[in-house]
């Protein structure tokens, strides 16, 4: 007994630590990596899943990403940003997959799939409406649809976009202002 | 700059269009027990190789890692528990002995640092063996004997000596000290040159303790003496001298100095910075470097992996890459000094670090051999600008049409001829539609570099995938597909390259001594 509320104890304090700190603990401590998987395996998973679009490469790349991010931690800069530098590998598995595999699942399956999980989508925003942003969308250079998948799929902060995209904070903030006006005046004009 | 943020329309939007399903329960919960299986044989793993009381691995894998802010507060600590407990006037002192670090030697103080004060041998026939090193730290002993006149029969032996390839079976070897203390060794290695009948061991002991200046070395067995064609029980006095920490540090380091086994290819330069030999593998820390800023290694790539890497050694084994775990990585590596008279790559080039894991060094190689036949690197979009091209697919084309071009590309410096595009009558898999092919013509390599892939995109909406092929004649073909049951592209499409892949051809062939066999 004494045993189990000590690993209660310590795994309680694990996860309250920040990031850099597990990522130090995690040289030694099999839980502390752990806990960092358990923080950001969903993100990691979404933002794959919107690159590949099919759940069993999703799930395959995600295990590489977080077996690779382990044994990478040694040459993890301390302060780097660790979402951001997790992100990063996980956009180079995606390249490396893309370029030999081709995405599996056609919109509207992607699409079935998501109301089977999720319900049906937001009412207020017709699927005909939807499918012009979504042609905007494909319209748009490779680096700004990378901008949005790390923004809405993965859910990252504009400093992790950052890191992932090898910009400053700044240039990332201009280039999303820029974008979303961009994507709003097309939106609009297919409306119309 | 304030949070850019979009209309509440287009966010809800956006949202819509990038959510994903949750992954899998079962899957979640089987990878957390895979990944903690790994991590902790991983752990378990770096922990021998970069942890463990090794005298290797403290030699060849110092830590790198090292929390400057912990060393300095422990030092003040240090400095003033010192000052309070012995006074300033041997504070001096103390701090020096704190400051003898010797790379790859580690601390010592005075009082324990010890070398040679004469080499000592023996003959037995027609076989001399020599203490030509010893080196003495407060962390480690190391003595390094050489060997000469080993008869060539010895290496035809089989089972009892160096001509066996399998480990070590039998090494004994132990210090007496003058008050009666015996310090077993803890690590041999060992290496001969049947041809020249030279041979080398170096042992590792405990540290001495203080003020020995005496010492028997007796080697009762040895992998090297063992054989039935040299005679046992050698047995070395050995008179030992105060050494400084240069003097240390000369006798040892340039044992195991790598740093002139370089060499540049192509623009590309490959060094071994440290080996470490063990029973069990040998480690190889490599290290690329190059100067072209469009150049960059995809971190977390296998690229390669798949390349011809190999290892020999000069008695015609070869020996298998086990493993590359660490993988490549950028972001700690650091630009090197290049050899003199190497004008390719200057310092401040791109650089990446990776340790490559090789089957245990077999007894007896004096010289080893680190082959790569090419590495491959990859051009960001960024870096390749916009490369793209036009055609007017007309408004109803159809499948196995074919449309002539006289496309020239520009693609990373490489002129790249596209002399058609066609309609795809057969989607290759279940998930896709119709697809357009792109002709691409053999592009030959150019200052040793070839251009050996790259990634194509359509600005037409519902490209599912994209597929990149040799063609028979050397070219490639790549192909665009569509979603499963879309139409054919029709009218005018904008066909671009967003990145590429380059190799940089070798080989580099590394040849540097097996430790000790020089």
């Amino acid at each position: 007994m004494p045993d189990t509320s000590l690993h209660f104890i310590q795994d309680r304090s694990l996860e309250k630590m920040s990031d850099d700190t597990l990522v130090v603990k995690a040289h030694e401590d099999v839980e502390a990596f752990a806990i960092l998987y358990k923080r950001y395996v969903q993100r990691v998973y979404r933002y794959l899943y919107t690159r590949v679009r099919d759940p069993e490469d999703a799930e395959d790349l995600t295990s590489q990403v977080f077996i690779e991010a382990f044994k990478g931690l040694p040459r993890y800069r301390h302060k780097e940003n660790f979402v951001g530098w997790l992100f990063k590998i996980a956009q180079r598995r995606a390249i490396d997959h893309g370029r030999s595999t081709l995405n599996k699942l056609s919109f509207e399956e992607y699409e079935d799939r998501l109301i089977q999980e999720k319900g049906p989508l937001n009412q207020s925003i017709s699927f005909e409406s939807l499918e012009d942003l979504r042609m905007l969308i494909q319209a748009l250079s490779p680096q700004q649809r990378e901008m949005l998948r790390l923004r809405f799929a993965a859910g990252l902060t504009h400093s992790e976009m950052a890191v992932v995209l090898n910009k400053t904070e700044a240039a990332i903030k201009m280039a999303l202002h820029r974008l979303y006006r961009q994507l709003e005046n097309a939106w609009e004009n297919e409306d119309d | 700059m304030i949070d850019p943020e979009p209309s509440r329309k287009l966010g809800e939007a956006l949202e819509l269009l990038h959510m994903a399903p949750s992954p899998d329960e079962t899957f979640l919960n089987a990878l957390e027990n895979r990944i903690r299986a790994n991590a902790r044989e991983y752990l378990e793993e770096n922990s021998l190789l970069h942890k463990g009381k090794n005298i290797w691995s403290q030699i060849f894998f110092p830590d790198r890692r090292v929390n400057w802010s912990l060393i300095a507060v422990v030092f003040l600590t240090v400095v003033g528990l010192i000052i309070f407990a012995i006074g300033p006037q041997r504070v001096l002192a103390q701090i020096q002995s704190l400051f003898d670090y010797v790379p790859g030697v580690g601390f010592f103080s005075p009082e324990t640092a010890r070398v040679l004060a004469s080499p000592a041998s023996q003959t037995k026939g027609e076989i001399t063996m020599r203490v030509s090193e010893f080196a003495a730290t407060s962390e480690r002993t190391v003595i390094l004997l050489e060997s000469e006149g080993l008869p060539a029969q010895a290496s035809a032996t089989p089972g009892d000596g160096f001509a066996g390839n399998g480990p070590a079976t039998e090494f004994s070897a132990r210090l007496l000290l003058p008050d009666g203390t015996v310090l077993s060794f803890e690590q041999g290695i060992e290496s001969v040159d049947w041809l020249t009948g030279r041979g080398k061991i170096v042992l590792k002991f405990r540290p001495l303790p203080p003020g020995v200046e005496n010492l028997t070395l007796e080697i009762s067995s040895a992998n090297i003496v063992a054989n039935r064609y040299v005679p046992r029980g050698w047995r070395f006095e050995l008179a030992l001298k105060p050494a400084t920490a240069e003097e240390v540090a000369g006798t040892l380091t340039q044992t195991y100095d790598y740093s002139g086994v370089i060499e540049t290819k192509n623009g590309v330069t490959l060094r071994i910075l440290s080996v470490a030999f063990r029973d069990d593998q040998t480690a190889l820390r490599a290290h690329l470097q190059w100067a072209e800023e469009m150049w960059e290694f995809e971190e977390g790539s296998t690229f390669l992996n798949a390349r011809f890497i190999e290892l020999s050694d000069d008695l015609g084994n070869v020996y298998e890459h086990i493993d590359d775990s660490g993988g490549w990585w950028v972001s700690d590596a650091e630009a090197l000094p290049v050899a003199a008279g190497d004008a390719a790559i200057k310092p401040g080039a791109r650089a990446i670090e990776q340790n490559l894991i090789f089957a245990p060094i077999k007894p007896g190689a004096s010289q080893l051999t680190l082959r790569v036949d090419d590495i491959e690197l990859y051009i960001p979009p960024r870096a390749l600008g916009e490369i793209a091209f036009e055609i007017d697919l007309g408004e109803n084309p159809q499948a196995g049409d074919r449309w002539p071009l006289d496309t020239q590309l520009n693609i990373a410096g490489f002129p790249v001829h596209v002399p058609g595009v066609r309609i795809l009558e057969d989607a290759p898999g279940p998930y896709w539609g119709p697809g357009l092919e792109i002709e691409f013509e053999p592009v030959p390599m150019q200052d040793g570099i070839s251009l050996v892939g790259y990634s194509l995109d359509m600005n037409v909406i519902g490209v599912a995938g994209r597929t990149l092929e040799p063609a028979s004649d050397g070219g490639f073909t790549a192909a665009l597909y569509m979603e499963d049951g879309s139409q054919i592209p029709h009218g005018s499409v904008r066909i671009s390259v967003e990145d590429a892949a380059i190799s940089v051809n070798g080989p580099w062939e590394l040849t540097f001594a097996a430790p000790f066999s020089n």
